[in-house]
């Protein structure tokens, strides 16, 4: 009997305090780190040319957006092309062709790749390209942040020289174009 | 002091305990458990479940005792699901792939248009590339597939009905009846 009063006691003496802790938690985490992001908010800054980034969605398309990888409507980078996810209702996955992707696919694919971490992006190209793995991205592509992929970019390959040139501002078509020969 | 110690102790651990077996993988479960019940008409084994995502059972984490590193279905013709027995599908790894002597792997498909490797005879260095042939064809006949496959090694993942933006519908052989092995 004594044995079940002291459990109560020990209970209330350890389980009140922590209980009033994980409810405080819980309203912090409710009040500021669960809430949403400004729907109005704008980030300013320096972006690549939409025009210097066909050869590299080209490039992420063939590399990454295979249906079962980058190209799934759930994933935060999100690649559309003819190869891989349609954007446009009607479309299909193709069986074969040159076509890579539609102009909405390839605005779509900007707008993606740009909304990841819009303010690194645009403080990665104000200095010309300068430490890039400060990008996701880069990161994930190099396996340097945990990637489900893997290591689908070696760095100074022909995957990653295209896409670090694009940060520069001057897109290397060529390597871009290597790229697509990879396995 | 000691006692009530010791029950906190015993507390906590069961507590975990609980929490283990309650979070197991949710997502798991539900790909395992939207794949729905067996044919009773087929009996579990080689034949079953064509066309469903074979690795949602058999990619190691269970409930099949079997693990695969890639599965699917071929089917014989395009909008149809008949399967095409004999289809030899050949794989290419990103190891295989570029050595023009390489012939990756073969696996060919059973009655019901299934094959599999197991996981012990392949794991594949994503990206895998894939083509599809069969021996009694006509020359030419089959398909290559354009995109690689990056890391799913079940077929079905993306190969599924009906076609849309998010999958180019089923594997089959052939877009004419003509193109299929004459004893079809």
């Amino acid at each position: 009997m004594n044995m079940y009063y002291a459990t109560i006691r020990s209970i209330v003496r350890w389980g009140l305090p922590m209980l009033i802790v994980a409810l405080f938690a819980c309203a912090t985490l409710g009040n500021s780190g669960c809430s949403a992001p400004d729907a109005n908010g704008r980030t300013v800054g320096k972006f690549p040319d939409p025009a210097t980034f066909k050869p590299l969605a080209n490039m992420m398309i063939a590399r990454c957006g295979s249906l079962d990888c980058h190209g799934q409507p759930g994933r935060n980078l999100k690649i559309y092309g003819a190869s891989g996810l349609r954007l446009a209702g009607g479309d299909e996955p193709t069986k074969a062709g040159p076509l890579f992707a539609t102009a909405n696919e390839y605005e779509a694919d900007y707008g993606s790749v740009c909304g990841l971490e819009p303010e690194t992006l645009a403080a990665v190209v104000q200095d010309g390209g300068k430490n890039p793995e400060r990008l996701t991205m880069v990161q994930k592509a190099r396996n340097s942040q945990e990637h489900k992929g893997g290591a689908v970019i070696v760095r100074g390959d022909a995957q990653d020289r295209c896409m670090l040139s694009w940060l520069t501002g001057t897109i290397d078509a060529q390597s871009c174009q290597d790229a697509l020969k990879l396995p | 002091m000691r006692a009530n110690l010791s029950i906190v102790v015993l507390a906590a651990l069961c507590a975990f305990m609980m929490l283990g077996n309650a979070c197991g993988d949710p997502v798991h479960d539900d790909l395992v458990s939207a794949l729905g019940p067996e044919n009773p008409k087929v009996p579990m084994g080689p034949l079953h479940r064509p066309g469903q995502p074979c690795l949602a059972c058999h990619g190691g984490r269970g409930p099949a005792k079997s693990a695969f590193s890639l599965a699917g279905t071929v089917f014989a013709l395009i909008g149809k699901t008949d399967p095409l027995s004999g289809v030899v599908v050949n794989l290419k790894d990103s190891v295989a792939y570029p050595d023009q002597n390489s012939k990756g792997i073969d696996a060919t498909t059973n009655a019901a248009g299934n094959f599999f490797l197991h996981s012990d005879e392949f794991t594949p260095a994503y990206p895998v590339h894939v083509k599809i042939s069969h021996p009694s064809a006509p020359m030419g006949a089959g398909k290559v597939m354009y995109s690689h496959v990056g890391r799913d090694g079940s077929c079905a993942s993306c190969h599924h009905d009906p076609t849309g933006t998010e999958s180019p519908g089923h594997i089959y052989f052939a877009d004419d009846p003509n193109t299929l092995p004459p004893s079809l």
